[in-house]
């Protein structure tokens, strides 16, 4: 699950190793581990919700998916600090790109790279060729605050070359995105809790933005 | 997922919406449409999801990157 999530950024050479097909070689084991440790990120926010919730391993299934999508330990694994060691958290919290959306010059990239960044879902309209069409809801921006904007079509990548990192897709699923990448299939409490931490998150970036909340506007029935 | 990370410039001409910037080793093209050029060879700066968001000094760089373990 990790690789599935960590693979599109590594991929871009965003983090992690420079190897990014090593990622995709082996996804258990110590040469893994290893390879996960180098994500400077993500490792520390696994290791903080495996101390929180008493899990020994931090690549544990559960853990990571607190960490990528959300779940039940991310309510016990909360500090001092009122985000929570979600991916969402890290994206509009802690990253630079939310504080550069004033500066009209930057406006459009940072918003371009906090949409990309962020793990997105979508519905999936089609599939074809390596390439799902998804209907999701982007980030916009109105000068004041973050939110999510109509939904939209957009094409992803799904699986690399022969790598096919989740099973077939069909219209109608759910499905989770990271740099325009098909991460996973979402179960409906996987797809309730990737928007729940995702909306605490917006609200609490537009909160220090000086803006209220982030969620308005319609769902995608 | 991921913190900024210092690079090197290798080489961008100016004006160039890409820059080629040493990172942790391998060069990458690097959007550096955020800063004003020009680019010197050899300068640093701190990059964050494929863009160059600010100069730094080569002894900052150096600090950040002993803490990803690397070296200049």
């Amino acid at each position: 699950m990790f690789a599935r999530y960590a693979f599109a950024p590594n991929q871009l050479g965003y983090c992690g190793p420079a190897d990014a097909g090593a990622l995709l070689e082996g996804r258990t084991g110590t040469r893994f581990r290893a390879l996960a440790k180098q994500f400077e990120g993500a490792w520390p926010q696994l290791r903080v919700i495996a101390a929180a919730t008493g899990t020994a391993d931090p690549l544990d299934r559960e853990v990571v998916e607190a960490y990528w999508v959300g779940n039940r330990l991310l309510d016990r694994a909360g500090g001092a600090d009122p985000g929570l060691p979600h991916h969402s958290f890290q994206v509009f919290c802690h990253y630079p790109w939310a504080g550069l959306l004033h500066d009209e010059r930057r406006t459009e990239h940072a918003l371009q790279v906090l949409d990309q960044c962020r793990i997105r879902w979508g519905r999936v309209i089609s599939v074809a060729d390596g390439k799902v069409v998804v209907e999701s809801r982007p980030l916009v921006w109105d000068g004041v605050r973050l939110a999510l904007g109509l939904p939209g079509r957009d094409t992803a990548t799904l699986g690399l070359g022969n790598v096919e990192l989740i099973e077939p897709l069909r219209a109608g699923d759910w499905v989770s995105l990271h740099w325009g990448w098909v991460c996973d299939r979402l179960t409906p409490p996987q797809l309730v809790a990737l928007r729940h931490y995702s909306a605490y998150h917006l609200t609490l970036v537009n909160q220090r933005l000086g803006g209220r909340t982030g969620m308005s506007g319609p769902r995608i029935p | 997922m991921c913190l900024g990370i210092p690079g090197r410039v290798v080489d961008c001409p100016d004006g160039a919406a890409l820059g080629r910037v040493e990172v942790a080793g391998v060069v990458r093209d690097i959007n550096v449409t955020l800063l004003d050029g020009p680019f010197v060879p050899g300068e640093y700066v701190l990059i964050h999801s494929g863009f160059a968001l600010e100069r730094i000094s080569p002894e900052r760089a150096a600090d950040a990157l002993a803490f990803f373990g690397a070296d200049l």
